[in-house]
């Protein structure tokens, strides 16, 4: 009879394990708090990050003419090493919003093929291009900062652009799956 | 109800455009009246006067609508005019000029002035542009004969 009780023991030990396993794989997939943060992440980069206006603002060549005509050597340092430091933050916001929204399309892909192979290709090929702009941009503002950078930012906001693109078909589709998700129209990206 | 209650609002902003924030000069100035008025442990904005005229709830509102407006008209002022902004703020303050610069770069008091749910990027490149606006007073103040400045030569 004891030599019985310990295959039973270990057989339910991994009858428990697998059903663990099965209730973590049913919760893994996007929860509403995921959606929501990936939708804010692209509202914020359509809307901020990439505003022709803020990008102006960091790099304006008439606010470093105003400080070149003042004359003053420390204070041309004091420039352009704040506007350094904006540009490095508007970059580190920028690819943190990127990455945030990537995490959530590689999560979804994981549990639905809504968005489909060619899709998923074109959103990490984007992926892609827009890092390799982004560690050149990045490199460049750090060795001589945001000025003479225009196009460079160009090309990175067009990348951005193509990105937040495709992203938001891919929301669109995941959207179909959450109740309290903003309905429009879906095309699929296919 | 809504409408009854967006024309509260934009009456109340009126009132305080037409009273509180216009006898202050410049913008800035305005700018740290506004920030005053909002209790820095709720976030929220209290004004007795404009709260007797309609309600605590619809001045909060106005406030801190007028708050993020003329943050935001700052913000789009190129930097000779934000160092102009700054000049007229310290002109108007009774304390002394360069004390004032001194203690502004010492403490930077204008941290708290940038109204709730800015972005971080805007409030970094608003206390970036003080202190650029500070450095250019605090040169101006010690040379004052270099007031008319020697441009250097654009790279």
């Amino acid at each position: 009879m004891s030599e019985i009780v310990l295959p039973i023991i270990i057989g339910l030990l991994l009858l428990g394990i697998l059903f663990y396993w099965l209730l973590r794989e049913e919760n893994s997939g996007h929860s509403q708090l995921e959606y929501l943060e990936a939708h804010s992440a692209l509202t914020h980069l359509q809307s901020v990050i990439v505003s022709p206006d803020l990008v102006e603002k960091i790099t304006s060549e008439r606010d470093l003419a105003f400080v070149y005509s003042e004359g003053e050597p420390n204070l041309i340092s004091l420039f352009i090493s704040e506007r350094r430091a904006s540009s490095i933050l508007w970059l580190r916001r920028m690819r943190h919003e990127v990455k945030l929204l990537m995490h959530f399309h590689v999560k979804s892909a994981r549990y639905s093929a809504s968005l489909g192979p060619v899709g998923e290709l074109k959103l990490a090929l984007q992926f892609f291009v827009f890092n390799a702009i982004y560690c050149g941009l990045f490199t460049l503002v750090w060795l001589r900062g945001p000025f003479h950078t225009r196009k460079f930012v160009n090309i990175i906001t067009t990348a951005l652009g193509d990105f937040c693109s495709t992203s938001h078909q891919a929301l669109l589709l995941a959207s179909s799956g959450h109740a309290g998700a903003p309905r429009e129209s879906t095309r699929d990206i296919r | 109800m809504q409408t009854v209650n967006s024309l509260g609002l934009s009456q109340a902003i009126d009132d305080l455009k037409k009273h509180s924030l216009r006898s202050l000069s410049g913008d800035l100035s305005r700018l740290i009246y506004l920030a005053a008025t909002r209790d820095y442990n709720t976030g929220k904005y209290y004004h007795d006067g404009l709260a007797i005229r309609f309600s605590s709830s619809m001045a909060g509102q106005a406030l801190a609508a007028c708050h993020r407006e003329i943050f935001e008209q700052l913000m789009e002022l190129p930097l000779e005019q934000f160092v102009g902004q700054l000049e007229e703020y310290v002109e108007s303050n009774s304390s002394e000029k360069e004390e004032l610069i001194k203690m502004w770069q010492t403490l930077e008091p204008f941290r708290i002035v940038i109204p709730n749910a800015c972005d971080p990027i805007s409030a970094h490149l608003f206390c970036s542009n003080l202190r650029i606006a500070l450095a250019v007073l605090e040169r101006r103040a010690k040379n004052p004969r270099k007031n008319q400045p020697t441009a250097l030569q654009l790279p």
